[in-house]
């Protein structure tokens, strides 16, 4: 089994589902989209409430699995 | 890097958001985006409409029959029976875009029996806004098909309201990148050669001084510099697309974002009807007037409303010198070109400058692949139409281009355009709901109207005297 980097993209406090983001960011849909190229996968971190890149990490990190 | 023994422990909240944390989080999209994003959805729609126009023209046929637009009227009978006499073609179009839609959406995970009657309702409202537009006195009123599909949006959103659930049928972004790569098709790749060049040194000189502007006055009143930057990239580089992508690489606070997502909003709803109005009080050049606007909107969809709304005011008034392509070439190669194609190099940047002078952590490094991953795609789509055209047309010459190219094949993919345009026009104001906004205070105010003032100024300069020769002969 491959092991996973230890990034944002594969921590438990870490959501990018583009329909949440335009929900949870007011206005992202009205001149740009979560469906967009410019985000790649770009999330919110719930545990430190930022929006950062899913190649970040923290002393925080916790896996998914 | 924490391991599971660590001591954090989640809350019975987290606990339950863990649970839906996999339906919340998208495993890196990566070449996956070929059919899970707008951008290259935007390729797929706005290419495959060009292939399908080139194939019927060099069959000796056209698309032009299915590309319907209302007809000149002067009074509302004219209107009317020009509509009713074309009504299957109308109703032919409505369901080559819901065939198109249909597949899209499919593919992007949106749920279908919410875009269906939404985007009916899109529809119908821009078949009114273009027989609106189409009224042989519109232009002396200033009844634009884009302003008039942005108020009439706004005012339906803000003071009636619609349910939520019909935001999926309002893509703006998804709309405004098909017709980019449509208006691909009617711009000869030869200018985007010719005035490319210009067009970069132009927005560049004006995107790194307008970022500076906003970022230094931000850190000035002392704002966080996460938040100066955003704020900076949204009247600099590329609106609210462009604050998300920078909010992403520097790791901006959850607040951040959402107020510079706010200022761009305003600012750019404001310069959708100031920008055409100044320009036509000073008479300038239909391509002037685009050039200008291509540096000092803020996001692509707006940029186009006030483009398209100044060429339609240059094509039907004699005292106004210029095209409605001048206009809207003279746009798409400022914004489109100079500015958005930029962003992953922004975004690279301001990652490394965030991570190796703001935030020193270890383990953190900004990936040069994300220049890629961000790079706006739909422009692929855009040049390749340009260059599909521009071979399939070499051969004509001016005149059988006027006679035969244009009536047969361009100009059908042109109409389709204004379509997609009107649909992103009027999602834009559908969507533009002020008491959603997040409130953003005076400071970054502050910051963003500077580096508004200064934006607006050196745009005007550069376009109307610097490099005004170049966007007053974009046609020739």
């Amino acid at each position: 089994m491959s092991k996973k980097k230890a990034v944002c993209l594969h921590c438990t406090h870490f959501r990018n589902q583009p329909d949440y983001l335009e929900k949870e960011i007011p206005g992202l849909k009205v001149m740009s989209s979560g469906m967009a190229s410019v985000r790649a996968d770009d999330g919110l971190c719930l545990k430190r409430d930022v929006y950062l890149a899913a190649y970040y990490t923290c002393e925080a990190y916790r896996s998914e699995s | 890097m924490a391991n599971q023994d660590d001591d954090i422990k989640l809350s019975p909240t987290e606990e339950q958001w863990d649970e839906e944390a996999d339906d919340l989080r998208l495993k890196s999209v990566g070449w996956k985006e070929l059919w899970l994003k707008e951008d290259w959805w935007a390729i797929w729609v706005g290419l495959g409409i060009v292939l399908v126009a080139v194939l019927f023209f060099l069959n000796g046929g056209s698309i032009k029959w299915i590309a319907i637009k209302p007809g000149k009227w002067d009074n509302v009978g004219q209107a009317v029976s020009d509509l009713v006499a074309h009504l299957p073609q109308y109703l032919a179009m409505f369901f080559m875009w819901l065939a198109i839609f249909y597949v899209a959406v499919k593919a992007m995970g949106y749920k279908l029996g919410e875009f269906i009657p939404s985007f009916i309702f899109v529809f119908v409202f821009s078949v009114i806004i273009f027989i609106i537009g189409a009224w042989t006195h519109a232009h002396h009123y200033n009844l634009e098909p884009p302003l008039v599909a942005l108020l009439l949006g706004m005012l339906i959103s803000n003071l009636i309201g619609l349910p939520a659930w019909m935001d999926t049928g309002f893509r703006v972004e998804f709309y405004i990148k098909i017709g980019i790569v449509l208006l691909g098709a009617t711009l000869p790749f030869t200018l985007i050669i010719w005035a490319g060049p210009v067009a970069i040194l132009q927005a560049s000189i004006v995107s790194i001084t307008t970022f500076l502007v906003i970022f230094f006055v931000a850190k000035k009143l002392g704002l966080d510099r996460r938040l100066a930057a955003t704020l900076g990239a949204g009247g600099a580089v590329c609106g609210v697309s462009g604050a998300i992508a920078i909010a992403g690489a520097v790791g901006a606070k959850k607040e951040h974002a959402p107020i510079a997502i706010t200022m761009v909003i305003l600012w750019a709803i404001v310069m959708i009807f100031f920008l055409p109005l100044v320009s036509r009080l000073l008479g300038l050049h239909a391509g002037v007037a685009g050039a200008w606007v291509g540096t000092s909107e803020f996001a692509d969809a707006a940029g186009f409303a006030a483009a398209q709304a100044y060429g339609n005011v240059a094509e039907n008034l004699e005292k106004i010198p210029g095209k409605q392509d001048d206009a809207v070439w003279a746009f798409t190669l400022m914004k489109v070109v100079g500015r958005d194609v930029w962003i992953g190099i922004w975004a690279f940047v301001l990652a490394l400058i965030s991570t190796m002078k703001w935030e020193r952590k270890a383990g953190q490094k900004p990936n040069p692949a994300e220049i890629w991953w961000r790079f706006p795609k739909f422009v692929i789509g855009f040049v390749i139409a340009s260059v599909i055209i521009t071979l399939i047309t070499k051969g004509y010459s001016f005149q059988d281009y006027g006679k035969i190219v244009k009536p047969e094949l361009v100009g059908p993919v042109k109409t389709l355009r204004t379509w997609a345009f009107i649909f992103c026009f009027f999602s834009i104001g559908l969507t533009t709901r002020f008491r959603e906004l997040a409130s953003a205070g005076i400071k970054p105010f502050m910051a963003f109207t500077t580096g508004v003032v200064v934006n607006v100024i050196l745009g005007f300069i550069l376009s109307a005297i610097v490099f005004a020769s170049y966007w007053s002969n974009l046609s020739h």
